[in-house]
């Protein structure tokens, strides 16, 4: 298990941050490299994605569930899913306060890797890891961001 | 331990390569040496829907001298470079460090070229060319270009090249002056990914200071990394061991290592300093007497 | 064609490998080099997942993929009740997943198909839904109350397996409770695995027409084998031939039965084709059977002035998923409580418990007399830190507490009989080889000088050649061996062995065996092994058993030909039997030794010129019962120098003095010992299998997984002495395991004997350049 965290802050009242981030039509899209969507309803959504670190290229299915914890602050999300004979899990937490002039995210992902990829992968596996996922929450303050 | 299956294409000069690349896109990955890419086809962690064979390609082999630059093909093998005796004496760092990589049968077949675009943060070549401060040429639908090394390592995996362009040689700057260098690497094992490595290149002036200081660190960090700071503080000076000792405790600062199986971020920061301090030593040693002031 | 070798009285000399122009010419024959007609690949999904529940299995696209003939999942082999298999251990073990997997890599589901490459494919195409479980990877958290459950389907509900001891514990605990010197240690030997050149595999090929069922697999004990499929799958015994080709390799690996033999065989059985499955590298080290994982504490009570007394030793085992270490029946810990090594103690007690965790199972004897190099490294890795408390140097110490010659047949305090051995005549010539007093010295000035250099020394002791019926059987069967001997009438001759041997030289060394017995050539004698349907009844080769059981075979063998043989004699001297003299090369009359007979002369009439009463022939079948064990043994020396700066350990030196009895081939024996020297250098300083929290296996293949290569090797020296076993009929104890037995702890006693100025008395294995540079940087050592 690896955790990953971070925070950023939107221009935006946090009702509307809330509102967004439970919606699984407006988190769906910001997963990164995205093949297909399939968004069940306002909670799940499913979605194939594209793999690409340089030479280690394949598509992973992820079903995506949403969840609120503290209705106006705390979200949960998780992810599991796999590809290329690997699994992924993700329990990830992200919440919400009021700051001077918008709404301060913060997020925090443990994340679970089965499989060929966790045991082939351990130089590498880490910091690519981190950087999907830190993706993903920069694809939704970018989202954020642009609704404003 | 079979592929997926691959349309596979073997073009037969650099323009018909990148005619290739441009067609199939994300799709079509270039097969250089293979030495990681085909083990990771094998364990199907890499699946190309397309390869494109640029072992017939000649013009992407050797090296030659050309306006005081070394230019050396792509698909020249580390094996030609650990045993080309015309290199030595200028260019020791190609030897010093061809030998570090794998074992004999994967230098027999790995190619700089392909090493260098692979952008695997363990690649010896990395550290070697940041140290000879070396640019990439390649070639793309537009025409060719000549990238920095410094600027061609993105992030781990991943070059500046676009998926429509080809690494087509490396260009390293002739020193200028007497030159000395030296690779170290500390494996697990013979052959095994570095622990820790370091390249150094030192030049000296003719008023026997530091004249080139080039330092490049492998295995430390999501992509080769330059220890900039020692390389500033060499610069200038002569090789003295005050130098020698304050430029080694500056090279852990511009590295970036993870904990792992193979040790703690501080004990790969503290190999390098030590690698440092003794590269430049026997640099410094070789170095003695080559120039008139010292 | 074999070198021409015409040597006679072949015994003790360095013959030539009679198997090596075949193997090093590319001419062996493996089992993946096995092409049968119409024959199809089987391919295995394994889980990625280290704990979960299989939800569904949906194998549709699989079965439609192009070239596939079948899809096998746990399901299926249930409905012919073999989604399990019993295990060597008494325990049982899936063979594909049916509710759930327990490991990663874990069989879950197998395809069969026209080639490899289309098998491969398709398993890709099984959708498998997993529920993952929490995980359990460390055997001391597998035992805290809250620990899930992992063998849902035992009635026992605890990841406990089983709890075993040996010794006297009272007597052991009163000597403790009066002991001056009390020493403590926790000891790790990590997961390693024997990791053979040659992966496992088989060809599984069912006759429609004869209901004969030909199972080629590489294999360690072909008769073991056989019986368990037998017993597993219900196929008569008579109608299974398991044929053990050219073997790359084993050093225990290949002794288990593992699910994709059984795969095959239901695949074969169903199709009514060969199936041939061959594993991956990967699937070697991370499903196929581990070696050690042992979480050891000892105690040593002593008094003052370094005499030992009494050894106290507790043992958490870690057994993976399911208990399939391949152990004689009544030794679940296996010959562990030999852990009193060389040294005489007063009493000891030694307890083991059992634990499931989520990994491969395993725990074989990996080049070991099983679970004897984990007693060996124990024994040898405390006694040093006993010297170091006592301010005493580790050869005084040692030479203070052996077993003196004059004890043996000495009985130890947890039970065995050690037949013979004279260990300080051993240590001394070690140390004389060496020049131990000068690398003292040599050791004083570096230090002076801040240079770190040390001296390892491990006197082990083993056991082996399991092993006498009274107390040795693996499923039930006696653990004895055999050798059925053929003189032809040209005075050639065949020798099968229930042995199989795996690069130990057997084609050689039995010969030379035999021929010697026999006043032979060992050009005259082919040695086969690894056929059921030729070779007689025999349990395998591991343990260092092959020399003192089926070696014992064939020299008894040989000697009731020769018995016959000389009736024969005598008939053609025209003598009486009691006038007839042997003199290892030709039969004689008593007085008169011009005129005799030679052996071959003997096998022509054995075929030609029968007496009358005597039946015509010349063959004899042997099954050896040992008496006893043999208890191998040697002293072994290291010299390591320590790189400041990295902490990264060089070998300089490494002496090995080995004590084997008596020497078939010098040769061989140095072989095996430079090759068991090597793992133990592996182990020592590179090898082990760690798992991450989610039971992700880190060292799956040989870039992790570290294998040395000739550059990182040490030079290696040798020497021996001769202490024959009393009761073996040839003297000899088998040697092919003791290297890696006795090396680690020679190898990390080195390294602490350099870092001693700290007062640091252990650091687990393997020796990574960053715990010795760790330890150096909280000293405030640098370069």
């Amino acid at each position: 298990m690896r955790t990953y965290e971070g925070e950023f802050t939107i221009e935006q009242p946090r009702e509307k941050v809330w509102d967004f981030i439970t919606d699984a039509n407006k988190v769906g899209p910001c997963v990164p490299d995205l093949i297909e969507l399939n968004v069940e309803n306002a909670n799940r959504f499913s979605s194939r994605v594209k793999v690409g670190v340089g030479p280690i290229r394949g598509k992973f299915d992820l079903a995506v569930e949403l969840s609120e914890v503290e209705p106006g602050s705390v979200m949960a999300m998780t992810v599991k899913g796999g590809g290329m004979g690997s699994g992924v899990d993700m329990k990830a937490e992200a919440t919400l306060s009021d700051v001077e002039g918008g709404t301060l995210l913060k997020w925090r992902a443990d994340t679970s890797i089965s499989g060929p990829i966790a045991s082939l992968g351990g130089r590498l596996i880490d910091n690519e890891a981190r950087k999907i996922i830190e993706k993903v929450f920069a694809n939704l303050k970018t989202a954020l961001d642009a609704s404003a | 331990m079979f592929p997926n299956a691959f349309k596979y294409e073997a073009p037969a000069s650099v323009d018909e390569a990148v005619r290739l690349l441009a067609e199939y896109g994300y799709d079509g990955k270039v097969l250089a040496g293979g030495q990681s890419l085909l083990p990771m086809m094998k364990l199907r962690v890499a699946a190309p829907a397309v390869l494109i064979d640029i072992n017939g390609i000649d013009a992407l082999q050797g090296w030659r001298e050309v306006d005081g630059k070394l230019r050396v093909g792509a698909m020249t093998r580390h094996a030609e470079l650990e045993h080309a005796a015309e290199l030595r004496d200028k260019y020791p760092l190609f030897f010093q460090t061809a030998r570090w990589i794998a074992d004999p049968l994967i230098r027999n077949r790995g190619t700089i070229g392909g090493s260098l675009v692979h952008a695997d943060p363990g690649s010896d070549w990395g550290a070697a060319m940041i140290a000879l401060r070396a640019e990439v040429e390649s070639r793309g639908p537009q025409g060719s270009r000549l990238i920095p090394v410094d600027e061609f390592f993105v992030d781990t995996f991943a070059t500046a090249l676009n998926e429509d362009e080809l690494a087509v040689a490396v260009h390293v700057p002739s020193p200028k002056g007497p030159a000395a260098s030296r690779y170290m690497k500390l494996e697990r094992r013979a052959g095994d990914f570095a622990i820790a490595a370091l390249a150094v290149h030192v030049a000296l002036g003719n008023d026997g200071r530091v004249s080139e200081a080039g330092i490049g660190i492998c295995a430390c960090g999501p992509i080769p990394l330059r220890a900039a700071k020692a390389e500033a503080a060499l610069i200038g000076r002569p090789l003295t061991e005050e130098a020698i000792v304050e430029a080694s405790k500056l090279v852990p600062e511009d590295a970036e290592p993870a904990d792992d199986l193979r040790g703690s971020a501080e004990y790969k920061r503290d190999v390098l300093r030590v690698f440092a301090a003794r590269a430049l030593r026997d640099i410094a040693k070789e170095l003695q007497g080559k120039v008139g002031v010292q | 064609m074999a070198l021409p070798q015409t040597e006679m009285r072949p015994m003790g000399k360095p013959i030539l490998r009679k198997e090596d122009p075949r193997l090093i010419r590319g001419k062996g024959r493996y089992v993946d080099d096995i092409l049968l007609p119409n024959m199809l690949h089987l391919c295995i999904l394994r889980s990625p997942y280290a704990h979960a529940r299989i939800r569904r299995i949906d194998t549709s696209k699989a079965e439609a993929a192009p070239g596939v003939k079948l899809v096998l999942t746990g399901e299926d082999l249930a409905k012919m009740n073999l989604a399990w298999m019993p295990t060597l251990a008494g325990d049982v073990q899936m063979v594909l997943a049916t509710d759930k997997v327990l490991f990663q890599y874990q069989e879950v589901a197998a395809v069969v198909a026209e080639t490899r490459a289309q098998a491969e494919d398709a398993i890709q195409l099984i959708e498998v839904d997993y529920e993952p479980l929490p995980v359990v990877v460390d055997p001391f958290k597998a035992l805290e109350p809250e620990a899930p459950i992992l063998r849902e389907d035992k009635e026992k509900k605890s990841n406990h397996i089983w709890h075993w001891e040996a010794g006297d514990r009272e007597e052991t605990e009163a000597i403790f409770r009066e002991a001056p010197i009390v020493v403590k240690q926790d000891v790790r030997f990590q997961r390693v695995h024997p990791s053979p050149l040659e992966p496992c595999g088989c060809v599984a090929d069912y006759n429609t027409a004869t209901g004969k069922l030909v199972f080629y697999v590489t294999s360690q004990a072909p008769h073991v084998h056989r019986t368990a499929i037998a017993l597993t799958t219900g196929f008569p015994e008579h109608m299974i031939q398991v044929i053990s080709p050219d073997v790359g390799g084993g050093f225990g690996n290949k002794v288990p039965v593992y699910p994709g033999y059984v795969v095959a065989i239901v695949a074969s059985l169903k199709l009514g084709v060969p199936v041939k499955w061959i594993e991956t590298r990967t699937e070697n080290i991370a499903s196929t059977h581990f070696a050690r994982d042992y979480y050891m504490t000892a105690e040593i009570a002593a008094t003052e002035d370094g005499k030992m007394l009494a050894l106290r030793v507790k043992t958490i085992a870690d057994h993976g998923a399911f208990d399939a270490t391949a152990n004689p029946t009544k030794y679940p810990a296996g010959l562990y409580s030999i852990v009193t090594g060389s040294y005489d103690f007063k009493a000891a007690f030694v307890e083991v418990d059992g634990i499931h965790t989520n990994k491969p199972p395993g725990g074989v004897a990996y080049r070991c007399s099983f679970r004897v190099t984990e007693a060996s490294y124990l024994i040898e890795r405390v006694v040093d830190i006993v010297a170091r408390r006592l301010n005493m140097d580790p050869v005084e110490l040692r030479l203070r507490n052996f077993i003196r010659k004059e004890q043996f047949p000495y009985r130890s305090p947890t039970g065995w009989v050690y037949d013979s051995g004279d260990y300080e005549k051993t240590l001394k010539l070690a140390l004389e080889r060496i020049g131990y007093e000068e690398l003292r010295k040599e050791q004083a000035e570096k230090r002076a000088r801040g240079e770190l250099m040390g001296i390892g020394i491990s006197t082990f002791t083993e056991i082996v050649g399991a092993g006498p019926s009274h107390s040795f059987d693996i499923l039930g069967i006696k653990m004895f061996d055999s050798a059925e001997i053929r003189v032809h009438p040209m005075g050639k001759v065949i020798a099968r062995l229930g042995v199989r041997h795996q690069g130990q030289g057997h084609e050689t060394t039995f010969a030379q065996i035999i021929a010697e017995e026999l006043g032979l050539s060992i050009d005259d004698v082919v040695v086969e092994e690894g056929d059921t349907d030729t070779a007689p009844y025999g349990l395998g080769t591991y343990a260092s058993r092959s020399t003192p059981t089926a070696g014992a075979a064939a020299a008894l063998c040989a000697r009731r030909i020769r018995d016959k043989a000389r009736k024969i004699a005598a008939h053609l001297l025209e003598v009486n039997e009691d006038d007839v003299v042997w003199d290892g090369a030709a039969f004689s009359v008593k007085g008169l030794p011009g005129r005799s007979v030679t052996m071959k002369d003997v096998a022509f009439a054995a075929y030609t010129n029968v007496p009358d009463g005597i039946e015509p022939g010349l063959e004899a079948t042997y099954y050896y019962n040992p008496p006893n064990l043999t208890f191998p043994y040697g002293a072994y020396i290291a010299v390591v120098d320590i790189d400041k700066g990295t902490g990264a350990v060089k070998v300089r030196r490494f002496l090995a003095v080995d004590d084997c009895g008596n020497v078939i081939n010098p040769m061989i024996v140095e072989g095996q010992v430079h090759g068991g020297l090597t793992e133990g250098f592996a182990i020592a300083f590179m090898q082990d299998i760690p798992y991450d929290a989610d039971g992700n296996c880190l060292a799956p293949n040989w870039m992790d997984y570290l294998v040395p290569t000739s550059l990182d090797t040490p030079r290696w020296e040798t020497d021996r002495t001769v202490t024959p076993s009393p009761h073996h009929p040839i003297g000899a104890k088998g040697v092919g395991e003791s290297p890696n037995v006795g090396s680690p702890a020679a190898f990390v006693n080195a390294v602490l004997d350099a870092l001693a100025p700290f007062g640091v008395e252990h650091i687990d294995m393997p020796i990574y350049p960053w715990k010795v540079w760790k330890i150096l940087r909280e000293h405030g050592i640098t370069e």
